[in-house]
């Protein structure tokens, strides 16, 4: 499974490091973050199959940076990874757009199955938007 | 949730608060020591196949491992003190044993909001009011000025003897109006209210020998 990029946000930098070093044995190309506003810029800037985002952190937060990531590339495939699970917020994260909710601590094969999941997802969409700016390229030229 | 219940369900809304806090904090250690005992196995498994791991790099995960256990062994020690301060009936609490327990349990939410807590306490200090009640002021002032302090500030905390009783004082620097401390509460226990700004300082009723 090479070149699945991903990139794993949380505020523990040993859960970050040891989670990295997990993904990476399992074949995974990891980038990191220590916050939603460092995931946003790197967001931004890299392409990624799949986000694993922590839920609780300082400065912003798990759900906002869900929000805003979305809000700037629709397609992003987000994985809400968190301690502190409730019913009540994995329905609020799928609603908001996220590919799953998963509780700490997490099964890292199931984890890596999701990020695949998430890299299909990803490049089906990205696939579909291509067709249809094509289409409505022909369409504007006639052809 | 603002705290302005005169009665039970005040203290309550403190457990729920303090257990809230201080599970979280372990159920992170947990999802650590997890992570590290894990990726220490694989690596033991992928010698076992032929590639060697750096022993200092195993060194230095069973160190962190050791450490985290030992941090979530603290918050479960807080947790504990804290669910034994509900014994502690009398009308005298030790403050500076309360300021210490509740600052370790609320340290994580400040964290979360960016926000470091400094102390700066007596040896020691009792004040006139029953242990829960003074935890339960002590969250509620720290929740309301963490709310409105700035990212990245720090909060300062301070215990001295003054007056009659003692005074604490919480200092930071704020991004925002702090919302106003429930007046009901604060009357009920005897604690008046100076201060302005990013400043609180609470009068808290003296110690004051019981019996004869």
């Amino acid at each position: 499974m090479q070149d699945i990029r991903v990139l794993v946000v949380d505020d523990d930098p040993d859960f970050l490091e040891s989670v990295s070093e997990r993904l990476s044995n399992r074949g995974c190309i990891v980038d990191t973050a220590l916050d939603g506003a460092m995931a946003l810029e790197k967001i931004g800037q890299n392409l990624y199959d799949a986000i694993v985002l922590d839920l609780q952190m300082p400065k912003v937060d798990g759900m906002e940076t869900l929000k805003r990531a979305l809000a700037n590339k629709p397609s992003l495939q987000i994985i809400l990874l968190t301690g502190h699970a409730s019913v009540q917020v994995g329905v609020e994260a799928m609603r908001l757009g996220a590919l799953d909710f998963m509780e700490k601590p997490a099964d890292l094969d199931l984890l890596v199955e999701k990020i695949k999941e998430g890299r299909a997802r990803r490049i089906d969409i990205d696939d579909q938007t291509r067709e249809a700016a094509v289409r409505e390229a022909l369409k504007k030229y006639g052809w | 949730m603002p705290d302005t219940n005169p009665g039970q369900a005040g203290y309550a809304e403190l457990f729920g608060q303090v257990t809230r806090n201080a599970t979280h904090e372990i159920k992170n250690e947990l999802a650590v020591i997890n992570e590290q005992s894990r990726l220490i196995s694989e690596m033991l498994e992928m010698g076992a196949k032929g590639r060697e791991p750096d022993p200092d790099r195993l060194y230095q995960l069973i160190g962190r491992v050791i450490e985290r256990v030992s941090r979530a062994d603290q918050a479960v020690k807080r947790l504990n003190a804290f669910a034994h301060s509900a014994e502690e009936t009398g009308p005298i609490c030790d403050a500076v044993k309360g300021v210490t327990l509740i600052c370790g349990i609320f340290a994580r939410q400040a964290a979360l909001h960016n926000v470091t807590l400094e102390l700066a306490l007596p040896e020691t200090l009792s004040v006139g009011l029953p242990t829960l009640d003074f935890e339960r002021l002590l969250w509620r002032c720290l929740a309301t000025v963490v709310e409105a302090a700035v990212s990245g500030s720090v909060l300062h905390l301070g215990l001295e003897s003054g007056g009659e009783g003692a005074v604490l004082r919480l200092d930071a620097e704020l991004e925002r109006e702090m919302p106003p401390l429930p007046g009901q509460l604060l009357a009920e226990m005897g604690v008046s209210l100076r201060g302005g700004g990013g400043v609180l300082e609470l009068g808290l009723p003296p110690a004051r020998a019981t019996g004869g």
